[in-house]
């Protein structure tokens, strides 16, 4: 690498800037609308796919999502069941 | 039967945007024979052609008039024989019913005078059920002031005031004390004239079937600066005027040596008993009991925001200490000073340590919540007096009507909701559960756990379980603290509550659950054995008992419930399939514990032992 740069080189590095920022604001937007929209199982499932995780960290799903903390959370009951129910995903076919 | 006349005088006192949204909210609802009488500034456009229609009429005033002189206006053209309903017009009226219902309850007894409402946000917060005045600050506190609404206070409750925003004022009192306003225009003004209905003899009720809404009001730094002044200002005068009256709310006094500020079922019903001792005019001076040398923390807030329990922890000392209770563990019973001194505690095992019993001697009496308890401290060769002062539950925020929700899959739920421990016997619960049920039905446990101990990790204790993964599914919340207020929901939100453990001092959330209509499943010993029965609840049978866990200082040398899985799975199934028969059973306990087992009797047991009965 040179001390200093082309005047050509300076703009392809710009507009190397500018596109790498207009990607970043796309990602973003993406990720605050996944983060909005999917339940803590999906997040948590598709932070796993992106780092090249198995989507599912252990074959037992009662325990999905607990965190183990000693610490207390408060919470409200109305969001923290319906993140719960959320989490369930659809129901087993009763009749099998 | 027939009731007398009503007139209903909506004082418009915000914008005359907000006055129309009040007018065609009430004309939606139905207003039967009532008169009606529209007091606000200008033409009185904003009345919407239903109630000018209806006969209803408009008063103009103008825009500085103050209440009072709004009423009168309003009371000239009323039928000097009708009751009266006053609205103000900031509330909406989301029931077609609420007149009816206004008009019942302040006709269901004879010496009932004031109605009130619960008051509301449409944001879905409480702004009120109530109001009272401690004479230490003379502020008119708001009871469940900004809770999240859950339909708590459902009921009709006698209280020390009501807001006369949404108010039913029966003719005898008007007759008896004039019309309300009066000097203040404020929320004093409400409070005055509710003390002044009460020293009359009339009852001042809040109607937990009747909830108007209304708006967060908007104001500037301006408004709010001058809204305090003028406040402080009524303040003043209302202590002024009240203070001998107020002053004659307590007959006896203790001072309360426990713990608030914890996690923990002390701390929970601590504050519950409180606040009952509080209602049932005892004078509590609150103090930590606990601090260096303890096992409880070394300090704790000295405000919380919560008005009632702030008082009664900045009550100063009496000049001589008096009646003094250690609402604590048996082992700190000696610490705090008395004329007479009584010890309160609880165990979840058959006997007391000798430290405990020790202690406990030095007292002049003993108060235990249960008889398995008394037993206990009997057996441990405790000699002094010992009596059993049961705890409770509120049944304002613990009722069959509060709002749950419900899992939308439509899975039956069994809820259980304990702190991680042997005593509670999570592996008991979590294998019997697994093994009844399978993956494929529409069942689920949902397990609300706490666990403070550093040292345990919880996912690697559930998989030691070795829980199969075709077998009954199992939810967990983990290390969540709810609003006390709002704890009822949750229990709504299940369809059975299952305390299956070892032993309990008492286990507040059985019985808060069955307070809320839940059909429960509880261990046939211990605390339970004092207030379930088959009757209530789907007792769970005990092998006999064993050993209770030697780590606990507390519990060597004892014993504990040894529950029976058998007929744990026996029951769940019962539970899973008869849901009718459990229904019933829940809505059994609920009538039960709500007649039976409120704070309001601890504290009116407290109250006899203060008078020495």
């Amino acid at each position: 690498m040179t001390g200093e740069s082309s005047p050509a080189e300076m703009a392809r590095l710009r507009a190397r800037i500018r596109e790498l920022e207009r990607a970043l604001r796309r990602k973003s937007a993406v990720l605050r609308i996944l983060e909005r929209e999917l339940c803590l199982r999906d997040s948590i499932l598709l932070t796993r796919v992106a780092a090249s995780g198995s989507p599912y960290p252990d074959s037992d799903p009662s325990l999905f999502g607990a965190s183990d903390t000693i610490g207390l959370r408060t919470s409200d009951v109305e969001s923290t069941l319906a993140q719960v129910w959320r989490s369930l995903g659809t129901p087993p076919d009763a009749a099998e | 039967m027939s009731h007398p006349p009503a007139t209903v005088v909506v004082l418009g006192t915000g914008s005359p945007d907000l006055t129309r949204t009040c007018l065609e909210s009430l004309s939606r609802t139905r207003l039967e024979d009532a008169r009606g009488l529209v007091v606000s500034p200008g033409s009185g456009a904003e009345m919407p052609e239903k109630l000018r229609n209806g006969g209803w009429i408009h008063a103009s005033v103008s825009a500085d008039a103050p209440l009072a002189a709004r009423l009168a206006a309003a009371m000239e053209s009323a039928d000097p024989k009708s009751d009266l309903v006053v609205v103000r017009s900031e509330f909406e009226f989301p029931q077609a019913d609420w007149l009816e219902r206004l008009r019942a309850c302040a006709h269901s007894a004879p010496r009932s005078g004031i109605v009130g409402c619960r008051l509301a946000l449409a944001g879905g917060k409480l702004l009120h059920a109530g109001t009272y005045v401690l004479p230490d600050t003379y502020w008119v506190q708001e009871i469940g002031h900004f809770e999240k609404d859950v339909r708590q206070f459902a009921s009709v409750r006698e209280v020390e005031g009501v807001a006369l925003s949404g108010a039913y004022i029966r003719r005898e009192v008007l007759e008896a004390i004039g019309a309300p306003f009066g000097d203040f225009d404020s929320v004093f003004g409400d409070a005055e004239y509710c003390l002044r209905a009460r020293e009359a003899g009339f009852q001042v009720l809040c109607c937990g079937a009747v909830t108007l809404l209304g708006r967060e009001p908007w104001r500037t730094a301006k408004d709010l600066d001058h809204e305090l002044r003028s406040l402080q200002r009524s303040r003043h005068a209302f202590r002024d005027r009240w203070h001998a009256v107020l002053g004659q709310r307590y007959v006896h006094e203790v001072s309360w040596h426990s713990i608030l500020e914890s996690p923990t079922g002390y701390a929970v019903s601590c504050a519950e008993l409180l606040r009952a001792l509080d209602r049932n005019r005892v004078r509590v001076i609150y103090r930590y009991a606990y601090g260096p040398g303890t096992p409880g923390p070394d300090s704790e807030p000295q405000e919380t925001g919560d008005h009632l329990l702030d008082v009664l922890r900045a009550r100063p000392d009496p000049p001589e200490p008096g009646y003094t209770v250690s609402y604590t563990q048996g082992d700190i019973f000696e610490r705090p000073p008395g004329r007479y001194r009584v010890g309160y505690t609880m165990l979840e095992v058959d006997g007391f340590p000798r430290e405990w019993v020790r202690q406990a001697s030095e007292m002049d009496e003993v108060w235990v919540p249960t008889e398995f308890n008394r037993r206990g401290f009997l057996d441990s060769g405790l000699k002094k007096p010992l009596f059993v002062i049961p705890l409770g539950i509120d049944p304002d925020h613990f009722h069959p009507d509060i709002a749950g929700y419900p899992n939308p899959l439509g899975d039956f739920v069994f809820l259980s909701s304990f702190e991680w421990g042997p005593r509670k016997a999570p592996d008991l619960l979590l294998k019997t559960f697994n093994e009844t049920f399978k993956a494929r039905e529409p069942v689920r446990l949902l397990c609300k756990i706490t666990n403070r101990n550093p040292s345990i990790r919880i996912v690697d204790e559930i998989r030691r379980f070795e829980l199969q993964e075709g077998g009954g599914r199992i939810s967990f919340i983990l290390n969540r603290q709810f609003p006390y207020s709002e704890l009822g929901s949750l229990y709504r939100s299940a369809d059975c509550y299952v305390s299956a453990g070892r032993g309990e001092g008492w286990d507040l959330p059985l019985m808060e659950a069955m307070a809320c209509g839940l059909p429960a499943i509880a261990t046939d010993w211990g605390a339970h054995t004092d207030y379930t029965h088959e009757g209530i609840c789907y007792l769970l049978r005990s092998r006999g008992t064993v050993p209770a866990d030697p780590t606990n200082p507390y519990y060597r040398e004892f014993r504990w419930a040894d529950p029976d899985p058998d007929h744990l799975r026996a029951l769940l199934r019962e539970v899973y399939e008869d849901r009718d028969g459990a229904r019933r059973r829940g809505l059994a306990a609920a009538a039960e514990i709500a007649a039976k087992w409120t704070w309001d009797h601890t504290a009116m047991r407290i109250f006899a032992r203060l008078e020495g009965e």
